[in-house]
Order: C-alpha cells, then structure tokens, then sequence
C-alpha cells in the first residue's frame, strides 16, 4: 500500500511537469520563443489561487473552481504585461527579461508580507474533494485527477498543434522575418500564444498547491523553469509526446534514485548527484538524438485534414499538368 | 504604380541611400542593379517597410505608404522576396504556401470554435496551392520539406508563396544567383509569364545577362545613389555603369 501511495505521488508530480511542459511547449516549442519566465507564472497562479480561496482576512475565500479560473485570468493578466512589455525581445534577450520577471515575483512573493504572508505563506491548504476521499487514499485519487487533467492539456495543445494556427505558429518559430513579409500579424500572434501558454502555466500552479498543500516564495525558484525546460528539450522540444514523456523520464529519475541503497554518510552526497545524473541525461540526449527522445514529427496537410488531392481538382490530373509544363518550356 | 520620391537612409553616419527617386509602372519588369553595397537591398527594405526611411516618400497605387506597417503593405498587393530564401525549413512546400493567405483559423479561439469553416477554407488554399506548384513543377514534392529543396527550388517555392499573397507588384531581392543556367531560362520564362499576365516585377540582381533579358527598365545604383537609368540598351552603353562595375578607367 505504501509504495502505491508513493509511486501515485510520483505519478502525480511527473504529471503536474508534464502539464508544465506541454504548456510550455505551447509558447517555446511551437512558437520557439525563448521563455525562462515559466516558474514566475506558476507561482502567480499558485498565490492567485490561494489568496482567493483561504478563509478571510487573507484571502476571500471563494471556492475552489472560482480559484482554478481566478489564477488562469490573474496569470494572463499579468504575461499580457510581461509579454507587451518583453516580447520584441528575440532570443536570448528575452530570455533574460523574462527570467528575471520571474525572480521578481518571487521576492515580492518573500516580501510583500500583507499579501503573501511573506517567506513563511500559507500551509495546512484545502484540496479538492478531500471531505470524500479519506486520507490514505487521497494521492491515488490526486493523481488520478493530474493525469486527466494532463489529457485535456495534451488534447488541447495537440488540436493547437495540428491547426492552421499551429502551422503558422511554427512558420514564426521556422523565419520571422519571411512570415513578415507575407503579411502576418506576429507580434500580437506572439503575445497572444505568451498569454495562453502562461495561462495554462498558472492553472498547473492550482495542482501544485493542492500536491504540496502549503505555498511559501521558496518551492518557486527557477529550478522548476529548468526542470521544465530540461523536460522538454530531452522528450523532444516541438511535440507534446515528448514534453510528457521528457517530464515522467526526469521526475522518475531524479525520484528513483532515492530507492538506491546506500549508507548513510553517502546519501549527501547522492542527493547531490541527482542533479549530476539529469544533467547527464540532457547531454546524452542532446549528443545522440538531438531532436529529443521523441522527434517532432511532420504531419502531411493532406492526412490531417483528409484531402484527396486527385479528387479536388476538376480537370483531369494529365491534362493540367501538361499545360502547366507546356506553359513553363 | 509604384513612386519612390527622394528616399534617404543613413546608418549612424554611413549614407546607405541618398536621395533615390525611382518609378515602376504597371506592367514593367524594372531592373535595380549596382555594385555590393551600392544599398538596392536597403532600398527594398524601405519600401516594403522593413525598414523606416529617414526622408522622402513612398507612393504605391497613389497612396502614400510611408507611415504604413509590412502587412498593410502586403495587404495593398507589394510583396517582396529575400536574397537568401530559406522559407520554412522545417515545414513542408504545402505548408509554406498554406501559411501565407490570410486564414480566419489563424487565432486560438477559432481553432476550437469553427472547425467546419477552417477545413473548408483550408480546402480552397490547398487547392490554389496545388494549382501553383503544378505550374512550377514542384507538385510531386509537395510533402517534403522544404530545407530538402535545392537553392534554385527554393527560389521558385520564393515566387509561389509571394503569389499566394495575390500581389500586384512583386520587389525580387537576386532571384537568378545560385541559380543554374537550365534553371535560370526556366526562371525567366515564369517571369515573363507572370508579367503577360499583368504582374509588375522590381527586380534586383547581380546577373546583368539576366537583367538585360527581362527588364524594360534600369536603374542603377552605386554608393547610394542612383547614377543612370534607361533601357537596357542605354544601360549597357552607359559608361558610368561601366567604371562603377569594372572600376575607373
């Protein structure tokens, strides 16, 4: 029973990744912005949702699902301004503005005391249905919950993938300046994919909280923006079966390696290496597949969308084709 | 059709382009050549708007463009090409064309709100895709992608997609270099095709066989300015044009 309840945990965590991931891959993999900004929208979302749910004088106390939507709009809100603000930034310019968005938010986070309640937060936080579910059965139902949440993520980002705005997402990611000259729109493209993408970011906050059930400034550092970005660089950057499995591979190895027996002197220093060990995986993976361990892969337009390319055209496929070449000798 | 008016540009303190004014009327294929750095790949990016000009003015269908954005531009019918064409490498020819008309299921919302609408407007781009790459004969790679193109390939996909934006003026950034001799009579012939069919072309090359065979119009450029313009014929006697392409005499 013990190690269901563990293995559900670890389910439920590589899942709450995964989202992040795919949510990610949203903004970075399609549209191949640079964000490092994704820990600084997770931990609005997070802040959103509690401060909107705990019991007044801190928070409003509103319920849960007001809560998940609340921090979904908070979060948009607030990449909105980040993203007007930072987004005709290319590369690695915006990389660093949207990095350090991100760590400003959490010293406002560890400072603004009256909000916040500063670096100590807010613990002992409800989670959702846990008057019906008892207790030691709670994490097998938690994960449960992530990973349908994380199937209506994927199913989403995967229809955004494959529609025309996908491809004219990945046409900005491909040659900017060529998407330009045909006529498009990009930087509101751009802001607008920044705002959903963060988004979705923020309502993952609302499962981490609810794994964790206490929120403080520290559980968002921007170790989880490189987590993210690890896990979707070594699934495969461009491909949300990639994102996900990139995200379970990671957690499950930095979590398994604390079942490898060793004495007790030497679990420091195992800890220490489990950093070493994704570190590793990342380069090992970039070194022999460098598309990641699932490559984004090329969908005809003629399969995705059924076309019979014989039967659209009214004059004999021959016919055509033989003016055509007639006209170009 | 197209009037440029005393454009300038200078970078810092180099004067890219000085004081160019240059006409295009409907129908020409009009020659822009000149020496590396003479400033014709400048002068194009000013005139689709790539780049703000620093003075005078631009007119495109008698109406004055210079305040306009790069898609007001292209929606008015002024298309341009680039000098290296890359396109999309990793999306496929269909693709590459697919993307360029404007598309109603190009937002977040419509993606999940009128599927039927996007699929019957993705049949009709397809189907004017299939169209323009069966008269480039480059229907049977139609699912390749595109950095599996050869340079010349690529340069005629270049042609497809800015014909996929229905232009009326077409601004061809070297469109011959890199490109075959078989490839290049296949190239001149499109562009002559185009243009019986009533396109306009401003085009920009180093390859002066090809410009004197496809221009009625040229003007040349060196240092920023503009030295000489005539027919080909005048252009080709000219002896500034000459010094400025095989130095001082």
């Amino acid at each position: 029973m013990e190690i269901l309840v563990f293995l559900s945990g670890l389910i439920a965590l590589g899942g709450i990744y995964a989202m992040l991931a795919v949510a990610l891959n949203v903004n970075g993999g399609l549209l191949g912005l640079w964000d490092l900004g994704v820990v600084g929208y997770f931990a609005v979302g997070a802040y959103s949702y509690t401060l909107l749910t705990i019991e007044a004088p801190e928070g409003l106390g509103l319920p849960m699902i007001a809560g998940v939507i609340g921090a979904a709009v908070i979060t948009g809100l607030l990449s909105l301004f980040i993203g007007y603000t930072s987004l005709r930034l290319q590369n690695e310019y915006l990389l660093i503005t949207t990095f350090a968005f991100a760590e400003i938010i959490r010293i406002i986070a560890g400072n603004e005391a009256w909000l916040t309640n500063g670096n100590i937060g807010f613990f002992g936080l409800d989670k959702p249905f846990q008057d019906i579910i008892p207790g030691s059965n709670y994490m097998l139902f938690f994960s449960g919950l992530v990973l349908l949440t994380l199937v209506l993520f994927y199913i989403f980002a995967q229809r955004l993938a494959d529609s025309p705005m996908g491809r004219y997402m990945r046409a900005i990611r491909e040659n900017e300046l060529v998407t330009q000259s045909i006529g498009k729109k990009i930087f509101s493209t751009k802001l607008k994919v920044f705002v959903l993408s963060s988004s979705m970011v923020g309502i993952v906050g609302c499962f981490y909280v609810w794994y964790m059930s206490i929120i403080a400034p520290n559980m968002f550092t921007s170790t989880i923006t490189f987590t993210v970005w690890t896990a979707l660089v070594l699934g495969g950057i461009g491909n949300n079966r990639g994102a996900v499995m990139g995200a379970f591979v990671l957690i499950l190895v930095q979590e398994g390696t604390r079942f490898i027996p060793v004495p007790a002197e030497y679990s420091v220093v195992l800890a220490g290496l489990r950093q070493f060990i994704s570190g590793m995986m990342l380069i090992l993976v970039l070194r022999f597949l460098p598309q990641g361990l699932i490559a984004e892969k090329f969908k005809s337009v003629e399969k995705l969308f059924k076309f019979h390319h014989n039967s659209l055209i009214l004059e004999p496929k021959g016919v055509r084709e033989n003016a055509a070449s007639q006209g170009a000798e | 059709m197209l009037q440029v008016k005393g454009l300038s540009k200078n970078f810092g303190g180099v004067q890219a382009v000085k004081d160019v004014t240059l006409e295009v009327n409907q129908g020409e294929i009009v020659g822009l050549i000149g020496p590396n750095g003479a400033g014709k790949t400048t002068l194009f990016n000013m005139i689709s708007l790539f780049l703000p000009s620093n003075s005078g003015q631009i007119t495109f269908l008698n109406e004055k463009i210079d305040t306009a954005t790069p898609d007001d531009v292209v929606e008015k019918g002024l298309l341009r090409t680039f000098q290296t064409p890359v396109g999309f490498p990793k999306l496929s020819l269909l693709e590459n064309l697919m993307v360029v008309p404007p598309n109603e299921g190009e937002g977040i919302f419509s993606t999940f709100l009128f599927r039927k609408k996007i699929i019957q407007r993705e049949q009709e781009h397809y189907e004017k895709v299939c169209g323009l790459l069966r008269q480039f004969n480059l229907f049977e790679k139609r699912n390749e992608l595109a950095e599996n193109l050869s340079a010349a390939e690529l340069k005629l996909l270049e042609l497809c997609r800015q014909l996929m934006a229905s232009p009326k003026i077409m601004l061809l950034d070297e469109p011959a270099s890199g490109v075959n001799p078989v490839m290049l009579d296949k190239m001149v012939q499109h562009i002559l095709r185009l243009r019986s069919e009533g396109m306009t072309f401003l085009v920009i090359d180093h390859n002066l066989g090809f410009i004197y065979r496809i221009c009625d119009r040229i003007y040349c450029l060196a240092n920023g300015e503009l030295i000489a313009s005539g027919t080909p014929e005048e252009i080709s006697n000219n002896e500034q044009v000459k010094s400025v392409y095989l130095g001082a005499s």
